[in-house]
């Protein structure tokens, strides 16, 4: 009698608390889609106010009239209206895109190279020279951004996407740099001494041998350089000026800036289309985040 | 190569004539034809840049790097006849100057390589009693100099790119760089030593002993800071953690299909959803304090954003949102590289899961986190996006009329409102940006150098 | 060896590209740069560029899009880099800025007269005496009243406070009337309506700037009472997004805006109309209201100063404005332009009582301060205090 009491007491027990973890979850769930909802309803709203009174995150009239702007090239009028034209969105996509893709492969160069180096070789000034790169890094940089933009100017390298892209790879190699060296350390030489008795030059070993063995870190750089210089505005624009070369953050945000600036809603559709992939990518490379931070977390 | 008798003499014979004049000392005694040439050649340019003089095209010593140097320390003259378009630009003569700054330390620091590399060969070549032939000294090169060869594309960038930016940003401070009266080129910018400072520290001003706004100003925010700062990482933190040990729990199903939905707030960028979460917790009009009136849970709406410590709590609420999934994944993420025996083995001696979690599972994962919370800790002191995109650092409070900085900035946004709204102010700005530095620094070089990554520095 | 070829060809390439100037191609078609916001003004500014090219064949204009309260802080980086625009558009306070910048050159048109063009136009191109903007729009903001609700607009406040008595209703969100009550540009009206115009008379003595005047605490007094008895809300909840929702759902029939929302409210199918801002109590008129100048000004950094001016003049030209007016709405500052919709009209109404926006540099600390201050004041604090902290801040500055 007793053992099938304690049996009974201890199912009971554990449906309690599995019921009790599931509200949890459920709660939280709703938390964090309530926002998104909106956010959502604000992209198919016709009108520009982005500030509905409305309880249920759905607009009364639902539209892709905002979409439609977006998309438009912005030397044509929106098909419906009489005069408003579109906005050079895919452009900016386009540029974003382009530079995304330009600063992860410099970032990948020059990250993986230094990485390699500072794990294999010894010299003088090595420990002071990392650790001032990273301490460098911390001081806020908005007024830097002068200095910067004068910098640019010298090498005529303003209003171009290639000075930008410089900029975003210098930035982020004291962080990486030490990151792939993380990897390098933990990496065992045999396989390149082996290589070097054979009597490859240090260069074909880095090239054969080292970096495709890096692929998973490689990967995760990647992903991180790739999606950083989407939603950054300051700095470009301070460096852009054609509406041709403008990134999506820069457009976007001159959506909303400004006392007459007020299209609210272009501005969320504007957003959402950047946030669907940028999901997408999370999501699928949820396992991989995972795997690269446990590797970091067992290196350590 | 016919072995002559090297004179051992060369070892220091080499170096000081490579200190006369770079690549002396490899043309002359050590047969480093090339090599020479080059040091040489560099030497001859940087001569050629301090002497000519383009304007003029005489050679009076007042080259670019002359003037740009000069430029620096004098930021402009006065030169109200000329027109707008000639006058002296303080600020471009004080970003030109660090540039060329830094050119002549890297210029130096190869002029100290050139003659270490002197003695260096000299000393190889004695002992070796030959010069080195061409294979040789190629093959030799290709070990030794790949490493620098590697490295220097990132000492350059970071030089220009990094240390110029730093060192005009420290610099300003000592100026009066401001708007209205000190905008070039129309008008001068000028060194004012630490007038910027005793503006910002001290506490009282004038003969009446008033309280100083900055001050005060500047102690309300820096506490803020820092306070954020804990809260944040902290509350993400746990919460993530939380999330991660819920879902990892078999008694949850589909946990998969949580983890996706979890990971929305992190990839929405917070641009948005920020903005979404302002109009949300509107006092009056917002859909969030609308229906817990309507559903009689309150009778007064919350003021969410406009009371001050309201809206610190608010900020910190809402940054949960956005903040827990990154922890979730990497507390998840630093569990699953527990090793599963230290489980098994603590229920065979009849340890419950709560038990397990508290001695195992998070000593282990705190272990492991430590030095990422800790850049977290950091990296939020600085989380100028937060902040701007919900609050723009409102509400206001009373000195914000005379400083810009509500009731909820940061250090780094009420920087931004320095920089970037009228009135500019980029001497005070940059006084707060170093101070921001400062603080900074212990945390990094803490975090830094208890990894194992730079104790295991050494090959 | 790679090492010293890569650190000579390094330190190579740095001195040639420290020392060498960017070189502007002057290979064949001269290139005007303009600057102009998006929008109606930029469709505008390509057709006006199209136009100029038609007489003068060696001419390229070319638009950027910098919006035109961006233009002032792009050209103190971009002009003396050499890459800013030849003529750009900015609004008419930020005049002094530009000016104590050394950015704009004179407008030494002698046909920008008082026969040709509005007050508002001549006032608020000028500093120190001089000219310097060319007018492209005037504009002030005004009553928006919606027409189903209230037929005809309130003359005074006092009445909009009677109406308020029957149609406010809290919990359903209806209040009679709504602005961005914590911006600095609508709030003006509570100086200047009582009797204390920024700046002094003429709106350019930093010494009189009157922000804690007996009369701007009066003016400020009333602002507060309006709170409790008209829009019960605190100032951080009253954006100008839900004003314009409220407004678009009509649950707050009247607000006070601009002419940049006419599109939006009339795409929304809303009856609205536009009026004169209601009179103060004891005042005979409406309020003094800010209004902005939208100016074309010459970049001291241009390599064609007379070409670039030649242009700036071609825009202020009838034609040109009269075009320019049926592209954007925008009131045109010429005497010889004719108003015909009833959108503008109202607009225009309100205008004959408005002044231009001071454009001393000290107009920067204007807004930040007395921005913050009304915000405060709205929420309660004390109007003396604050004022007086507020009078402190413009002392300050310099």
């Amino acid at each position: 009698m007793n053992k099938i009491n304690k049996n009974t007491t201890a199912l009971s027990q554990s449906t309690i608390i599995k019921v009790f973890l599931n509200i949890i979850l459920l709660i939280t769930v709703f938390i964090v889609l309530y926002p998104i909802a909106f956010t959502i309803g604000a992209a198919f709203t016709r009108t520009n106010s982005l500030a509905s009174t409305s309880i249920v995150p759905w607009p009364k009239e639902p539209s892709l009239y905002q979409f439609q702007r977006l998309l438009t090239p912005s030397d044509q009028i929106v098909s419906g209206t009489t005069n408003v034209r579109g906005t050079n969105y895919i452009t900016w996509y386009k540029n974003t895109l382009k530079i995304a893709i330009m600063n992860t492969i410099l970032t990948v160069i020059l990250c993986t190279t230094t990485g390699y180096i500072f794990s294999r070789f010894k010299f003088g000034l090595k420990k002071p020279l990392m650790a001032s790169m990273i301490v460098l890094q911390l001081f806020p940089s908005f007024i830097g951004m002068i200095a910067t933009y004068v910098i640019l100017w010298r090498i005529n390298g303003l209003d171009t996407h290639w000075g930008l892209v410089l900029v975003y790879a210098t930035g982020s190699i004291p962080y990486n740099s030490w990151l792939m060296k993380g990897y390098f350390d933990s990496m065992p030489r045999s396989i390149e001494e082996a290589a070097r008795v054979d009597g490859a030059s240090p260069l074909a070993t880095y090239l054969r041998i080292i970096v495709p063995s890096a692929r998973p870190q490689i990967v995760f750089l990647t992903l991180v350089s790739f999606t950083g210089p989407w939603m950054d505005f300051i700095f470009p624009r301070l460096v852009l000026r054609s509406d041709t070369k403008k990134t999506l953050a820069v457009g976007l945000f001159e959506l909303i800036n400004g006392r007459a600036n007020d299209n609210f809603t272009m501005f969320a559709a504007g957003a959402l289309l950047v946030a669907i992939p940028f999901a997408i990518l999370f999501i699928a490379g949820q396992k991989n985040m995972l795997l690269s931070l446990a590797g970091d977390g067992l290196k350590e | 190569m016919k072995s002559t008798k090297i004179d051992p003499k060369i070892i220091k014979k080499a170096p000081i004539a490579s200190a006369c004049f770079m690549g002396l000392g490899q043309i002359v005694y050590l047969k480093q034809y090339i090599r020479g040439a080059f040091f040489a050649f560099l030497e001859a340019l940087m001569l050629f840049f301090i002497v000519f003089d383009p304007k003029n095209l005489s050679f009076n010593f007042q080259g670019p790097v002359v003037k740009s140097l000069v430029g620096l320390i004098t930021l402009g003259e006065e030169k109200r006849d000329l027109p707008v378009k000639l006058r002296d630009h303080s600020i471009f003569m004080m970003i030109t100057g660090l540039i060329v700054l830094i050119i002549c330390i890297i210029y130096i620091s190869t002029y100290i390589f050139n003659i270490r590399d002197a003695k260096k060969s000299a000393e190889r070549i004695v002992q070796k009693e030959k010069f080195p032939s061409m294979i040789e000294t190629q093959k030799f090169l290709q070990e030794k100099a790949f490493p620098y060869f590697g490295i220097l594309p990132i000492i350059i960038l970071l030089a220009f790119f990094t240390i110029v930016p730093l060192l005009f940003s420290g610099l300003v401070a000592f100026t009066n760089y401001s708007s209205p009266d000190h905008i070039p080129p129309n008008n001068l910018v000028d060194w004012v030593g630490v007038d910027n400072f005793v503006t910002m520290f001290s506490p009282t001003v004038g003969e009446s002993s008033q309280a100083n706004t900055w001050f005060g100003a500047f102690g309300r925010v820096a506490i803020w800071t820092l306070v954020w700062a804990f809260f944040s990482t902290i509350t993400c933190y746990f919460t993530g953690m939380f999330f991660s040990v819920i879902l990892q729990d078999n008694r949850v199903q589909i946990s998969k299909f949580y983890r996706i939905i979890f990971i929305l707030p992190y990839a929405i960028p917070p641009m948005l959803t920020l903005f979404v979460w302002q109009n949300l917790l509107n006092g009056t009009f917002g859909p969030i304090n609308r229906t817990l009136i309507e559903l009689g849970l309150i009778t007064e709406p919350i003021r969410w954003l406009t009371d001050p410590k309201m809206a610190r709590l608010t900020l910190i609420l809402v940054n949960i949102w956005i903040g827990f999934p990154y922890s979730m994944i990497l507390t998840t993420s630093s569990m699953t590289a527990i090793p599963s025996q230290l489980y098994e083995a603590a229920t065979i001696d009849g340890a419950n899961k709560w038990y397990q979690f508290r001695s195992i599972t998070l000593p282990l994962v705190l272990f492991q986190t430590l030095p990422l919370l800790i850049m977290q800790f950091a990296g939020n002191i600085n989380n100028f996006g937060a902040v701007f995109f919900l609050t723009s650092g409102g509400p206001t409070l009373r000195d914000t009329i005379s400083t810009q900085a509500g009731a909820t900035d940061l250090l780094i946004s009420w920087i931004y409102k320095l920089t970037y709204n009228t009135p500019n102010q980029y001497n005070l700005a940059s006084v707060l940006s170093i101070l921001v530095f400062i603080v900074m620094v212990p945390f990094a070089v803490f975090s830094f150098t208890r990894t194992k990554s730079f104790k295991e520095g050494e090959v | 060896m790679k090492k010293l070829l890569a650190v000579a060809t390094i330190m190579l390439v740095i001195f040639g590209l420290v020392f060498a100037n960017g070189g502007k191609d002057g290979k064949g078609a001269t290139q005007l740069k303009i600057w102009e916001s998006e929008g109606p003004e930029k469709d505008f500014m390509l057709w006006a560029a199209a136009e100029f090219e038609k007489t003068h064949p060696n001419v390229k204009v070319v638009y950027e899009p910098v919006g035109s309260v961006d233009a002032r802080a792009k050209i103190e980086l971009d002009g003396p880099a050499g890459v800013g625009a030849d003529v750009f558009v900015a609004p008419h306070d930020h005049l002094g800025a530009l000016i104590n910048g050394g950015h704009v050159l004179e407008n030494t048109d002698p046909n920008f007269n008082a026969t040709n063009f509005v007050d508002a136009a001549l006032i608020g191109s000028q500093y120190n005496g001089v000219k310097y903007g060319y007018p492209l729009a005037v504009e002030t903001y005004a009553l928006f009243y919606n027409k189903d609700i209230v037929k005809t607009p309130p003359k005074t406040w006092n009445e909009v406070v009677e109406f308020s008595k029957t149609w406010n209703n809290k919990s359903q969100n209806k209040y009679a009337i709504a602005w961005a009550v914590a911006d600095a540009y609508f709030n003006y009206i509570f100086m200047s309506g009582f009797g204390a115009p920024l700046f002094g008379p003429n709106g350019d003595d930093r010494a009189q700037h009157n922000i804690n005047s007996k009369a701007s605490i009066e003016g400020l007094n009333y602002y507060q009472y309006l709170r409790k008895t008209v829009l019960d809300i605190p100032s951080a909840d009253i954006t100008g997004d839900f004003v314009d929702s409220s407004f678009t759902e009509g649950t707050v029939p009247m607000i006070i805006t601009g002419p940049w929302k006419f599109a939006d409210f009339t795409k929304a199918n809303i009856n609205f109309g536009v009026a004169p801002i209601p009179a103060f109590p004891g005042k005979a008129t409406p309020p003094t209201s800010f209004s902005g100048v939208r100016l074309a000004f010459v970049s001291a950094y241009t390599d064609h100063p007379e070409l670039a001016e030649e242009f700036a003049r071609f825009l202020t030209s009838k034609d040109v404005l009269q075009k320019r007016y049926e592209m954007t709405q925008q009131i045109p500052p010429r005497t010889d332009i004719t108003i015909s919709d009833p959108l503008s009209a109202g607009i225009l109404a309100q205008a004959a009582y408005a002044t231009p926006m001071p454009t001393i540099p000290q107009m920067g600390t204007y807004w930040s301060a007395m921005g913050a201050a009304f915000g405060s004041i709205w929420d309660g604090a004390n109007v003396t205090e604050q004022l007086n902290d507020a009078a402190a801040a413009m002392e300050a500055s310099k």
